[in-house]
């Protein structure tokens, strides 16, 4: 089986908060002590994963052309929703923003994974 | 309990996201009948409450799947009115449950369970998918792929025979084969992010509820009914038909003696048999006008696995109705023309003789004529309205002991032509209709009284659309139009559509109006974008009444719909006198208009003035 990766630019989005800046994976590797317990699936103690960072990286990922619109079968709401609309969801932390958050909050565990598990990113 | 190795498939197809869901959830249908599964499937306009439930209780299948908009407490079909709610979902007892359909494990699931379901199993998230192309099937998707076949995997599960643990199991372990393939071979797709995000969400909504142990096929030994003599198509009311076959071990093809046989309507046995020594079995039965959708099985036994045939259906008695001479499109007013078909048995194409048949007129409840079909069957309406106006006429024979109604396709006639305000050009854009309010303003040119208002539209899929008119200057509604249902047949059309007010409106000189148009799914209006000079107007509103003001939106810009009104003008006003005497008769196209001196109120059009020669 091939080993995973991270999905082609997450590299250059913010992934965790160390010491109150936002860091991508790739500044991540800056910080050897931080970094290692990562590999090890352990998190460093001041590492933060906020909501303000996970907001800023469907930004980033959509002004780089990589955020999809996405289709529902919900019966009283939105059913096609853009990019864009996300961000304003997510940005006035409406009910669909608070889920959308969520979404990311659980992409960004699970590229941790892949980066323990690669080691590197 | 609801019948084993039975499923029910719900399949809506209303709007462009349910084009793709539809496609992927007949997948699930694929696999049942590769498994020799009882297979229902409602589609479109069947995916709705109504048959839902009838199917339901008539033909007792234990498997229940349903795709379609959700909610909480809400499961949707065609026209995204309920078929399950919280309040209503006890028809499910006994039966297990798969939805794939947002949210409806926060509520309705356990609502299920609660009320006798076996089991349940669903999303407690907004399912949600990605699609590169929303009219393909999703198997075909680069995106959607993964969504469906991950979905899908829970229901083709339990089709295999597997519990609804299992089923779980096999799902999540789809979702992580995809999750696993876009972590890797398809890392480098740009969307694959938002690919592997979705993923998740969906999987880790995953719920499944109640009798976790409980699977919807019985596995036994798997076994082959051969029908050789099939029901036939049609049958006369109360004639005997006959139908025949075999039942074999799908191992070993040997024959199966005495086993049971049965002629199935929905859950009722119409008649049974058991196989002889030979495996072979055979059938008489007769059934009263209608169709009739039967089925035959084997419902298994000990050893032997159950297996049903496919659905015939029977026509007792239908009846057809064919045109030889259409209406024509349009006539002067008094011209007689005719309007002629043909009654006949469907099945046979023999003329039905003796038969009454009447002429319809839509908008009027009663028939306007009545003739009796002579002995070819052949009926012969001669038909003259003297009214300028637009008529819709359909034949109708109402059926009688031994044969089922029918009725022709409905035909408008355009008798004289009557004047219009608005735009009769077909524009070049196609703004949508699709729960958007959609018209442009226009003056009317004289008063008179408005009848039709005319959209040029486009309706690529089933849906309901309707018009009115407001003035202008207070944005008040004056009218409503009747409301056309788009059927598939309609599909991919574009034409100028006369909707009739339910109520004429009175309109005035000078007045401006404003003509607009609304659908609940699939419609598109035409718009001319390079018009200055006058916006066209629009209102994002989800399909229902017309609202009572119209409140413009504020970013309307320039251009004007395809839309205009068809009216008559205010009768003119004819004096006639006589002198030296007076009290003279005067007819108006023969018809006696009272005597002189007389003032006479006349629509526009030519008529005939006279009075008696003699006096």
């Amino acid at each position: 089986m091939s080993k995973r990766k991270l999905p082609m630019g997450e590299e250059t989005l913010p992934i965790a908060i160390i010491e109150g800046k936002m860091l991508t994976p790739l500044q991540l590797k800056e910080h050897p002590a931080e970094f290692g317990l990562l590999v090890k699936g352990e998190r460093p103690r001041f590492m933060a994963i906020t909501d303000d960072l996970l907001i800023e990286r469907v930004r980033q990922r959509y002004a780089q052309g990589r955020e999809a619109t996405i289709y529902r079968f919900v019966a009283d709401g939105m059913k096609e929703i853009f990019p864009e609309d996300q961000i304003v969801e997510m940005e006035q932390r409406s009910v669909l923003g608070l889920e959308f958050i969520k979404a990311e909050r659980k992409l960004v565990e699970e590229e941790l994974r892949i980066i323990s598990e690669a080691g590197d990113v | 309990m609801g019948i084993y190795n039975t499923l029910l498939n719900i399949v809506p197809i209303h709007c462009r996201y349910c084009v793709q869901g539809s496609y992927g959830v007949l997948h699930i249908s694929e696999e049942a009948k590769k498994w020799n599964m009882r297979l229902i499937e409602l589609q479109g306009s069947q995916a709705e409450k109504m048959p839902v439930w009838e199917t339901l209780a008539q033909e007792d299948p234990i498997f229940v799947c349903g795709f379609g908009h959700g909610n909480n407490c809400i499961y949707t079909g065609d026209t995204e009115t309920a078929i399950f709610t919280c309040q209503e979902c006890n028809i499910l007892k006994g039966r297990v449950v798969y939805l794939l359909s947002c949210l409806t494990a926060n509520g309705l699931g356990p609502k299920m369970i609660e009320e006798g379901a076996i089991a349940y199993a669903g999303y407690k998230v907004s399912w949600t998918w990605m699609s590169n192309d929303m009219n393909a099937d999703p198997y075909l998707d680069w995106y959607a792929e993964a969504f469906y076949r991950s979905a899908n995997e829970l229901p083709i599960a339990l089709i295999r025979g597997e519990a609804v643990a299992q089923a779980r199991e096999s799902c999540i372990a789809e979702y992580n084969r995809w999750l696993n393939i876009w972590e890797t071979d398809r890392v480098h797709d740009g969307s694959s992010a938002s690919v592997i995000k979705w993923l998740i969400v969906d999987r880790d909504g995953l719920v499944t509820l109640g009798d976790l142990s409980a699977t919807v096929m019985y596995m036994g030994v798997r076994t082959v009914l051969d029908i050789e003599k099939t029901p036939p198509n049609y049958v006369h009311s109360g004639e005997i038909f006959s139908c025949q076959g075999m039942l074999k071990d799908r191992e070993t093809g040997l024959p199966l003696a005495n086993k049971i046989i049965s002629l199935m309507q929905g859950k009722n046995e119409v008649v049974t048999t058991n196989t002889d020594d030979l495996g072979k079995w055979s059938f008489q039965a007769s059934f009263q006008k209608g169709i009739q959708v039967i089925y035959i099985t084997f419902k298994g036994d000990d050893v032997y696995a159950p297996i049903f045939s496919v659905p015939y259906n029977v026509e007792v008695g239908t009846t057809k109705l064919e045109v030889l001479f259409l209406p024509p499109s349009s006539a002067d007013p008094g011209q007689v023309f005719s309007f002629t078909g043909v009654l006949k048995e469907k099945g046979t194409g023999k003329g039905l003789s003796a038969k009454i048949v009447n002429l319809m007129q839509s908008g009027v409840n009663d028939p306007i004529r009545s003739v009796v079909t002579d002995n070819d069957g052949v009926w012969n309406f001669q038909v003259s309205f003297t009214e300028i106006s637009r008529y819709r006429l359909r034949v109708v024979f109402n059926g009688d002991e031994n044969y089922v109604e029918s009725t022709t396709l409905e035909y408008s006639i355009a008798v004289g032509t009557m004047p219009i305000f608005g735009y009769d050009k077909v524009g070049p854009v196609l703004p949508t209709s699709e729960n958007v309010i959609i018209g442009s303003s226009f003056t009317a040119p004289e008063s008179g009284i408005a009848k039709f208002i005319v959209p040029y539209q486009q309706y690529w899929g089933t849906g309901r659309c309707k018009c009115a008119i407001y003035r202008k200057s207070d944005l008040t509604l004056l009218g409503v139009t009747e409301e056309i249902q788009w059927t598939n047949i309609l599909v991919n059309r574009r034409e100028w559509v006369p909707y009739r007010l339910l109520e004429p409106i009175s309109v005035e000189v000078g007045i401006d109006y404003i003509l607009v148009q609304w659908s609940e799914s699939n419609g598109s209006a035409y718009l001319d974008n390079q018009y200055v000079g006058e916006r066209y107007m629009q209102k994002m509103l989800e399909y229902g009444d017309f609202p009572l003001m119209f409140e413009r939106a504020s970013d309307y810009v320039n251009g004007r719909v395809s839309v205009y009104c068809e009216y008559t003008p205010l009768a003119r006003k004819l004096s006639v006198n006589s002198s030296p005497i007076s009290n003279v008769p005067v007819f108006v196209d023969n018809i006696l208009a009272g005597t002189t001196p007389i003032v006479i109120n006349l629509h526009e059009g030519q008529h005939t003035v006279g009075v008696p020669d003699n006096i």
